[in-house]
Parts: structure tokens; sequence; C-alpha cells
């Protein structure tokens, strides 16, 4: 890691190079750390350093953005001069305003020495858990296991100077046989990686795996369905990237543009964004150095909001609601949070007459956007659920259906929330398990 | 540079590896785009560095960094062989590679016009002036345009003697016209790459795509919705590209068979037993992995492991006869690698990855195919794209359509999508065209996704418009 103060010291080199009327200048730290494992053996293994510098220049609305990733005097001249070079050929960006204006952000905790110092051997010893809990009951763990240390520091000629070092750690597993097709799954996020407890993470996954052996086929169409918070995070995955983006709602491409103040879901939905939640892979501000706000975003099922970045927020005469990403999308939201119910998975389970249990989903897709129809196909734990037991294992279902119409379905939340990754690692949400009353499959696999 | 590498390799050798390889890669990536007709942004990034892979008692060790100096080097070969260390006390099985024999030599892109030097007002020029073609039809909203450029420059050395040279040139275009009306909102686009240079994209019509993109966007809103049947399907070159990618690609990787990517990326329908005695498809299916067509996303002179580009047949008139794999892979089903291992950066390790993948052209054309379908839809262009994780399940909805009676077009639909089973697609397949100039065409795609840290692979794909009979169409909402 470069550190607080070497990074303010190359970064203010960068700015004293550039004779920009603005400008703006990031580092972005990476210490990343994974193991990989297939079989009950470890068969991928690997550490890598890299810090980037991104350069912004601004003269009059015309912008140019450069990155390398050298930190020397020659490094630092080539990307000034690079991004310099850009922004004198552009013409104006006639919805440029200013960069951000300096904002104050809280202090909080999201580094954590144990995750930091992780080494090969306790990656390897965390991993060894995990496979015990499957040779236990002959069966295969699959997965991987990271930490990761990563700085984000933001300096700008306007006088924002924000600097940050934060850890998470990740351990997930899909554990099975060769005898039968059925898996399990379970996972464990956090940015101590002393929160994670490997034989749990494989306990819950050999559970699943053992209840899979056997799924039968099923008629597709209209089911109640129990979503764990696993399968919930892809449903949420679609609100997040295609409605709860700012450059999409004035665009008009997000499914809020013409929605807010509107009922779009059951009023027992809420979700907002709030980075500031410790329960969340928290932090305090975003890639352009602006202090994250918390924003409501369904609020009793009505659209409240989005997200915004600088560029976007200036576009409408507001302010950037920190919620910048590496390069301009509008903004995102990337700590949403789910209000919880009071219910439990057992008691969805026990209110459920005809209904399908749902782990996770795969390689889920949105066919029509404006109307959030999400496609995908399950995986690692679908069950038939009958009079409120579950009855047997069921063969993988493709399910096909609006997210809103499924959420203005909702009959019961739990109240427990778990910290959940999406299957395409878009977003890491704060989620309950849900249960609906109405759900659309289309198709079914042979597995 | 060789002489730096090496200093990894004989740190690495001095503390015990049994075989050791560095990799370092500098890459230059040049992103202009246009919104609009006025520019949404000009990037240029660069980042270089080195990945030392070392091989201790049949486990694997990687660390990369990007500091480029002896003191560096031999830090990430001791950190490497530590790894492996750990990796080797939890393994069933130690790892083995493949024969190879060494090579040293060198390979580049072959470009006329390289982006990098041209003037940016060239660039910038060509981007607005397709949004603006895009925007002359009143109902688009958003007209965005977007030129690629990118460089690599790659050494590789390994302890068995290979010093490879490459230099490869990739450019690209991506272009969409969205427009919004009758309460509705549809989009057109066109996307290709290739490895070459920016004759790549003077040898296109581009003006005039863009001209009709914005068009059919407009004409999308207010056509009829595509019926929910099952009937013949033809797919233009395009979405057929992307099908290949995701329901042949991707279940040919040898690491997904072996169960590398079970928890992310998925596994595969194909197991080893099926090698050579497993219909995949129809006798009209012949599917080939070629590293070496000029111009290919997927062409090279050598993987990330120093495996020669070669051609191997997949499919072969329907029967599945070979996976996609690497020299870890192919040794463990007693093969030796075809040279798929390909890294995205010099932070990331070889992956078994797409090279360019392509169904050979049939003995019909468009319009007799076309002439000979008495009922049909032809869909065209990638909208969405899901499969189950062993690739079998999947569901596309493309960008437009075309229903098709007693052999003629009849008339445009919106929000087509189809859904069926690999095996039962692939083997419906009865009519491949190809015969006329043009309709195969090797579609580049740089966004393949896969891995954990997640890779980026720029393979590419080669069809022409095919037919498939009794396919579940419109399906869903």
């Amino acid at each position: 890691m470069i550190g607080r103060d070497k990074s303010f010291e190359v970064m203010e080199h960068v700015l004293k190079q550039t004779g920009a009327d603005q400008a703006e200048v990031r580092l972005q730290g990476e210490n990343f750390n994974m193991s990989r494992f297939a079989r009950n053996t470890i068969h991928q293994n690997l550490t890598k350093n890299n810090a980037t510098l991104t350069l912004k220049v601004v003269f009059g609305k015309k912008i140019g953005t450069a990155t390398v990733n050298r930190l020397d005097s020659e490094g630092i001249k080539q990307l000034v001069e690079t991004a310099e070079m850009l922004a004198k050929l552009q013409e104006d960006n006639r919805d440029f305003v200013s960069l951000p204006e300096p904002t104050d952000h809280q202090d909080m905790t999201n580094y954590y020495a144990a995750t930091a110092t992780c080494t090969p051997e306790e990656r390897a010893k965390t991993i060894e858990a995990v496979i015990n809990a499957a040779d236990k009951v002959d069966y295969l763990a699959y997965g991987s296991f990271f930490t990761e240390t990563s700085e984000l520091a933001v300096l700008s000629s306007l006088g924002t100077r924000a600097y940050n070092q934060s850890t998470s750690s990740y351990l997930r597993t899909v554990i099975g046989n060769d005898r039968d097709p059925g898996t399990g799954y379970a996972d464990s996020l956090s940015r101590n990686v002393a929160d994670i407890d490997a034989a749990a993470v494989g306990e819950e996954a050999v559970k699943r795996a053992l209840l899979s052996q056997g799924g039968r086929d099923i008629t597709t169409g209209e089911y109640e369905v129990v979503f764990t918070p696993y399968a919930v995070s892809d449903l949420i995955r679609f609100l997040g990237y295609l409605g709860f983006n700012g450059g999409a709602v004035q665009d008009g491409r997000s499914f809020m543009s013409s929605k807010m103040g509107q009922q779009i879901t059951g009023s027992n939905i809420s979700i907002w964004d709030d980075a500031y939640n410790p329960h969340t892979l928290n932090m305090p501000f975003d890639m352009e150095g602006v202090a994250k706000q918390k924003i409501s975003l369904i609020e009793d099922g009505i659209a409240r909001g989005a997200v915004y970045d600088s560029f976007a927020a200036h576009k409408d005469g507001n302010k950037s609601t920190g919620h910048a990403m590496p390069r301009y999308v509008g903004g995102l939201p990337a700590n949403m949070v789910m209000a919880a119910g009071s219910s439990s998975l057992d008691e969805m389970i026990k209110n459920t007459k005809k209904g399908i249990y749902i782990t996770r989903f795969h390689y889920t897709h949105c066919p029509e956007p404006m109307e959030v129809i999400m496609t995908g196909t399950t995986r690692d734990g679908t069950y038939y659920i009958e009079n409120g037991e579950i009855k047997h294992p069921i063969k993988n279902l493709r399910m096909t259906d609006s997210v809103l119409r499924v959420l203005s379905h909702a009959s019961l939340i739990s109240a427990d929330r778990k910290l959940q990754r999406d299957w395409w690692s878009t977003f890491n949400s704060l989620l309950p398990a849900i249960k609906v009353e109405k759900c659309k499959f289309t198709g079914a696999t042979t597995f | 540079m060789k002489d730096l590498l090496k200093i990894a390799l004989d740190e690495a050798q001095r503390l015990g590896a049994d075989y050791a390889d560095a990799r370092y890669m500098k890459r230059q990536h040049e992103p202009i785009t246009t919104k609009n007709g006025a520019v949404q942004s000009i990037a240029r990034t660069e980042d270089s560095g080195v990945g030392v892979r070392v091989l201790v008692k049949g486990g694997w060790g990687f660390c990369s960094s990007s500091v480029m100096t002896p003191e560096e080097l031999r830090r990430c070969a001791a950190e490497a062989v530590k790894i492996a260390r750990a990796s080797a006390s939890v393994q069933r099985d130690p790892i083995v590679l493949s024969e190879l024999t060494p090579v040293v030599d060198k390979y580049k892109s072959t470009v006329k016009i390289d982006p990098f030097e041209m003037p940016m007002e060239d660039k910038l020029d060509l981007l607005k002036s397709l949004d603006e073609e895009m925007k002359s039809h009143d109902q688009v909203r958003v007209a965005t345009s977007m030129l690629s450029a990118l460089k690599y420059h790659k050494w590789f050395v390994s302890t068995e003697g290979s010093e490879i040279e490459q230099e490869i040139l990739e450019t690209g275009i991506n272009i969409s016209a969205t427009a919004a009306g009758n309460n509705d909102v549809q989009r057109r686009s066109f996307s290709d790459y290739s490895q070459a240079g920016f004759e790549f994209i003077t040898s296109m019509d581009l003006a005039g795509t863009a001209r009709s993109l914005g068009k059919e966007a407009v004409e999308l809103l207010t056509a009829d919705v595509c019926p929910k049947t099952k009937t013949s399907l033809i797919l233009g070159s395009s979405i057929l590209a992307l099908q290949i990618h995701e329901s042949t690609g991707h279940p040919i990787e040898l690491d997904r068979v072996l169960g590398s990517e079970a928890t992310y990326a998925g596994t595969s329908f194909l197991n080893p037993h099926m090698l050579g005695n497993y219909q995949y498809g129809s006798p009209d299916v012949t599917l080939v992995a070629d590293a070496t067509i000029p111009g290919g996303l997927g062409t090279f002179g050598w993987d990330d492991e120093g495996v020669p580009a070669q051609r191997t047949t997949i499919v072969d008139k329907g029967l599945f006869v070979n996976y996609l794999t690497s020299r870890e892979t192919a040794a463990a089903i007693g093969q030796k690698s075809n040279g798929t291992a390909r890294a995205d950066s010099w932070s990331n390790i070889p992956l078994v990855r797409m090279v360019n993948i392509s169904l050979d052209p049939g003995d019909w054309t468009l319009d007799e195919i076309i002439k000979d379908t008495k009922h049909g839809v032809f869909m065209e262009q990638p909208k969405s794209w899901s499969l189950d994780d062993k690739r079998l399940n999947f569901h596309f909805s493309t960008e437009y359509a075309y229903e098709i009676e007693d052999g003629s077009i009849t008339k445009l639909l919106k929000n087509p999508a189809y859904t069926d089973m690999t095996t039962h697609f692939w083997n419906a397949c009865d009519a491949v065209s190809g015969k006329q100039d043009g309709e195969w065409h090797l579609w580049g795609m740089p966004s393949c996704a896969k891995g954990e840290p997640i890779q980026i692979a720029h393979p590419a794909h080669g069809a022409a418009p095919a037919r498939f009979r009794d396919i579940k169409v419109g399906v869903g909402e």
C-alpha cells in the first residue's frame, strides 16, 4: 500500500504539474490475494499488487482523462501530458459544469488488520475447513476465498482531499459429488476476515447439497417463491444497475424516469443506499472524493430517487450524491440496503402452499429494462415446497418475470439480513429473504 | 526485458520451483466516446507489470507487480513460491503440465494505420458524424459512438527455455441509437472489433449503418411484438456469433469441465466421456477453434503459456471431438495443450479462453433459406443472453426480428426472444448459409468475462445466418 502521506505527496506533485483550470487526481492501490479450489484441491492461488493514478484535467469545458500505473516522475509527466493533450483536442462538453466542490466525509472503520495481513497459509487453512465439511460426507468442494486491501485517495484543485484504506474478504463454495448433479452453495462477505466462519460456510453448503440429491422435474408456470438473500441479490441487481442510475434516469433509459412518486412495488418494499451502514462494505466517499449521502430509492413501494455523480447531478443543477464510479456512468448505488421485515425463512416455508425455494441464480440478464424483466436459471439448491414443508429437490428452473411485478407480490420479508454479493459481483447489498405470492418460470434444465 | 524477467525465473528455481514462467505485459487503451454529437469522454490508460507463475510440488503460486526492478522481481518470485507451497498443502492430486517444445520467436499484428498515431480530430469527426446520422431521425433520443484502440506488448519467458515477444493491436467500434415514443423505448446497435488498425474502421460503411440504426430504432417503436410460438428460427450472423460463444465456446473450455469455475462462471454438460461419441449438433454443424485467422481477436502467435496458435476442430459434422485446453487441463485428460491459455493482463493468471470459434459456412444463401421457410422468424443483433451453469438451457433476446410467411419477410417485430436447450438447438440446425460473399463474418467480441478475479478476454466468432427448426420464440413476458 502507498499510504496516506505518500499518496498525497504524489498527488500534490501531479496537480502542480498541470496548468489546467480544474484538475482532479485519483490514486487507487490494491493488494489482492485469492485462492481458488476445485475437487478439494487449491488449483489457483495468486497475489497482485498495483497502484494507478488517474488524472482528469479541465480547460474551460474541455476534459481529458489519463491513467497510468507508474508513480515515478516519468510516469507522472506522461500522465499530465496525455491528459492535457486529450483535453485540448476536444470541443466543449456542453453538459459539463464543474468538478465537484469539496465535501466533508465522516470517519468510519472499514480497515481490519486481520484481513490485510492474512497469509497464503491462513487462506489454505480456511479452505481446508470448507473441504473438511465436504469430505465428512464424501463430497467435493469448489470455490474461492479472497482477502483484499484497497486504498482510494482523491485530490482536486477545488480543494477535495480524501483518503481511505479499506479491507474486504469473501469466501464462497459450491459442494457436490460426481454421483448426482445436485449441489449446495454458501458464502460469507465481510470487511473483517475474522467474521468469516469457514466451517459454518462449508456446513451450510453441505446441508443444501444433501437436500439437493435426486432433483425431480416440475411443471413450469407461476408459483409462490421463497428467495434467500443470495437470490434476492440478483433481483436487486437490475434495479440498481438499470433503475437507480442517475444518468439513466436523465436519459429516460430507467424504469424510474417517468415514475418518480408512483407506486412501483408492494408497499412493504423499501430500498435505500447507505454507505455509512457498518453492515455493508461501508465507504466514506466516492471516486470523485465526494462524501456519500444516504439516498432513498424506493420507499414503501414508491419510486423516490436515484444516485448521481457530479457530472449528472450538475446537469440538473444539483450536487453529486457521492456515487461516482471510475468511469462516468451517471452514478451507481454501491451500498444498497433493503428494509427488513419480521419473518424468517422457516416461517416463509411454513406459509407456502405450493411453491419453490430458490437458493441462488446463475447468469441473470434483463431483456426488457423498462419493465425490469429478468431471466435466469436457479442453481445450487432449488426445492419444491408443499403445504408448508420442503418436499423434494427439483431440477433447476428458468425464471422470467418482471422484478417490479415480483416485488409487488412480496408477502413476507425476513428480520435477518445478510451482506450479499450478486452473481455477477455488480453490487454488495444488505438484503433479507423474501417470500412472494407469484413468480413465473418459463423453462427448466435437465439437472 | 527478457534478461530482467529471467531474474525471477532464477530466483524461483533457487527457492525450489519445479517450473516457472514470467510474463510482462504493457497495455495501452484509448476509448473515445461521443453522445448526441458531443464528446462524452476521451481517455487513455497505460498499464504495465509482470506476473511470475511457479509450480512447486504440484501446487501453483502466482505473484504480480507493477514495479519492474530486479529486487521486486526476486520478491515476486519468492512470494509465488511461498503461495505455491500453501497450494500444495491442500491438494488431492498434484498439478502436471502437458509437454511443450520451447520456442524463441516473435509475433506482431498486421496493421496499416495505427489508431494511436492518428490525429484525434479525425477520430472525433468520425464519431460525431455517426451520431448525427443516427440523430437524423426525430425520435432518436440518444445516439452514442465509441471507438476503441488497444495495444499489447508482451514478453514471455519460462524455465523450459521459451522466449516469446508479441505485439498485438485491436481496433473496434460501437454505435447505438435509442428511440423513444409510442410509450416505448427501443435501441439498435452495431459493434465489431478486429486485430487490425484503423483500416478496419474505414473498410466499413459506418455512415450507412448509423443511418439505418436510427431508422430501425424508430420503426421498432410501432412494430408488433414478436408472438409466442414454436417455429423455424433463422439467426443472423451477429446473434449466431454470440450463440456460438455462449453455447459452444464456454462449455468446451476444459477448465470448466474439471470444475475450476464451479462457483462463478459455472461448469459444462460436455463431460470427457462424450469426446468422439456425442452428437452435439446436426451434420450441418462444424465448429472450429482457430487462433490463426488473420484479423481475429482470438489470433496470436503463442498463448500465454508459450503454446503455438493452432486450428482445432471442435464439432465435426455434429460430432463433439475436442475441447479448448491449457497445459494443465490437457494433461488431466492425457492430451497436449491446443494453445488457448490466455491472461487479460500481467496481473492475472492464464485461463482456458476462447480463441476464434466459428461455424463453418454452409451451402445455402440467406435468400434461399428464407424462400425455403413457410413460417418462421428471422432474429438479429444480441440484446440479452442467459444460460444455466452447465450451458444447456438458454434464453436470448435480440434487438429486432422479421416475421417470415410463405418464403418472404412480411413485417418487423420488436422484443423478440428465443429459448431452448443447447443440444436440441444445434441438432435442429438444417440450413447454414455462407455460399454468398459477405454472409460469413468474423465478429470481434472484446467482453468475455470469466475467472476470479474477473478477466475479460477478446475472442472472435465467425458465422453466417442459419436456420433452426421448431424453436420456442417470444418467450416470457
